[in-house]
């Protein structure tokens, strides 16, 4: 045998390691790598249904926010960030029981109506129940990598909350629970259990356009919609409809980071030292899943999914478990995309995010201001890498 | 709490379909009247009327949330950490589960259950 022949096969994957080594990772809008070839069939059908502009003759309203998905998970490409703030409502009563007012139209208060539920009641948005104790205001974040979040066993949140800071590090961490027990994660005070149950509601709630899941229109400040100002039938959208948006959103690649400067490299390392990560957990791993593209995964999402009091100043509504100022820790993937930041969006940097911290996160705020200006530099274009 | 039963009818009509169902629960006081099939549902009371034998519980999808209201049957088996309670020992906030038959364009309880909270975590 010629040495060369005895060479091919070992050159051979050595040139396939190599060539993985090298693969590029996704783009931003692409879904994860591996998937199957029906798996990438129903992203991209997924992705008109994302895009789908909805009207009253379609099933748009008769309250909404929005009459797309894309219209406000929309910059730079379906499923970034969008600048549509929304209006949720609660009632936070004595002895720490919350109502979400779903007798009144709440929690979420749609701002816009059809043309014909104007015409009906004079009405340009759904009114804040008068029992509300606050309203808060709600940003479009990016959903890259969410369906990577949601395959994130629920022992793997649990494990991180320290609902008593047992270990005396001053953050706490709880998971908020659905209204029959189950752990959520979704919204930004993770009261949703799973992506399938949080799409299925946008549908309604942001685009009022009902669903198998969801075959009921919300109630107009917990009044009936009017005869004959939503005359599409139920369901205003089929299952395979719904099933191939939701394979959309659950195939969406987190955004990969961009690459490290040597400042950036050394932010990463502030970030650890003044505890960040302490909530915004770099990593984490995702379970067993039935698609191989979600299973046993890293994503590094800068979350731990729990919920975490932020102070007073920065506290609104409250929801399920969650009280007026604990908050779902952010993911930071995906970060360098937003303009606006922390929940509402009402800080216009990162610097002024987390300087607008309080609560279990104080001290990493503390640490962050005594920072060199060079270190506070760091961690700002690390986390600008992100 | 008057004003929310005053509309029981049109919150009932709006009980969400796709509620969380788990399946069927263990035993019932309440006799099976033919043809009218069990359903259940696992929530959290948000409104106990023991006197108009009412309650109502949230649930919904995502953020969709619902308010189901139903009727509470008299010999409804009710029971709070596992033991025989009656309607006026449940409470707002608590998660339980309801076996429930439809019954006049609404829903009827046969059996109440409160469940565990579940674990916050043990610690880090």
């Amino acid at each position: 045998m010629k040495p060369g022949r005895a060479l091919a096969p070992s050159a051979l994957a050595a040139a396939l390691v190599v060539l993985a080594a090298c693969a590029k990772p996704p783009e931003l809008g692409d879904p994860l790598s591996g998937l199957t070839r029906e798996e990438r069939a129903r992203f991209d059908q997924g992705r008109q249904v994302f895009g789908r502009v909805f009207t009253p003759e379609t099933g748009l309203g008769p309250l909404f926010n929005s009459n797309s998905c894309a219209e406000c998970h929309e910059d730079p490409v379906p499923g970034g960030p969008g600048d549509e703030v929304e209006v949720h409502a609660a009632a936070f009563l004595p002895g720490g029981v919350c109502d979400p007012l779903v007798q009144k139209g709440g929690p979420v208060i749609q701002q816009e109506v059809t043309p014909a539920l104007k015409a009906a009641l004079g009405i340009d948005r759904e009114p804040v129940p008068p029992e509300a104790t606050a309203a808060a205001r709600r940003s479009s974040p990016d959903i890259f990598g969410f369906g990577l979040l949601d395959a994130v066993p629920d022992a793997t949140i649990l494990a991180r909350a320290d609902p008593d800071d047992r270990d005396k590090d001053g953050i706490s961490g709880r998971p908020n629970r659905f209204f029959d027990g189950r752990v959520g994660r979704f919204g930004r005070k993770a009261i949703v259990p799973t992506l399938r149950e949080f799409n299925d509601g946008a549908f309604v709630i942001e685009q009022g356009v009902t669903n198998p899941a969801v075959p009921t229109e919300e109630t107009i400040g917990g009044s009936p919609i009017p005869d004959g100002v939503d005359p599409v039938p139920e369901p205003e959208i089929d299952q395979d409809a719904i099933d191939a948006n939701d394979a959309f959103v659950r195939f969406l690649a987190p955004p990969a980071p961009l690459p490290l400067s040597k400042s950036a490299k050394r932010g990463r390392k502030v970030f650890s030292t003044i505890r960040c990560d302490g909530c915004h957990v770099p990593k984490l791993r995702t379970g067993d899943h039935p698609v191989k593209a979600l299973r046993n995964k890293e994503v590094a999402a800068y979350t731990d999914l729990l919920l975490h009091d932020l102070g007073p100043d920065l506290a609104d509504i409250c929801l399920g478990l969650a009280t007026p100022s604990e908050f779902r820790t952010e993911p930071l993937m995906g970060l360098r995309l937003s303009e606006g930041f922390l929940h509402d969006g009402r800080a216009e940097s990162v610097e002024e995010a987390i300087r607008l911290h309080g609560g279990e996160a104080a001290a990493s705020r503390d640490r962050f201001n005594a920072l060199s200006e060079a270190d506070r530099n760091a961690l700002l274009e690390f986390l600008r890498s992100l | 709490m008057k004003d929310c039963f005053a509309r029981l009818p049109s919150i009932t009509t709006l009980a969400v379909l796709g509620l969380v169902f788990t399946g069927a629960a263990k035993g019932t006081c309440a006799p099976q009247a033919p043809g009218t099939a069990a359903d259940s549902l696992t929530a959290t009371i948000r409104y106990v009327d023991a006197d108009a034998h009412t309650l109502a519980v949230l649930t919904g999808v995502g953020h969709a949330l619902r308010l189901v209201a139903m009727e509470v049957e008299p010999r409804c088996d009710i029971k709070v950490d596992g033991v025989s309670a009656a309607l006026r020992d449940l409470k707002p906030g608590q998660i339980v589960h309801i076996r429930y038959r439809k019954a006049d364009g609404g829903k009827a309880a046969q059996l109440i259950e409160t469940l565990p909270k579940g674990a916050e975590g043990g610690g880090r």
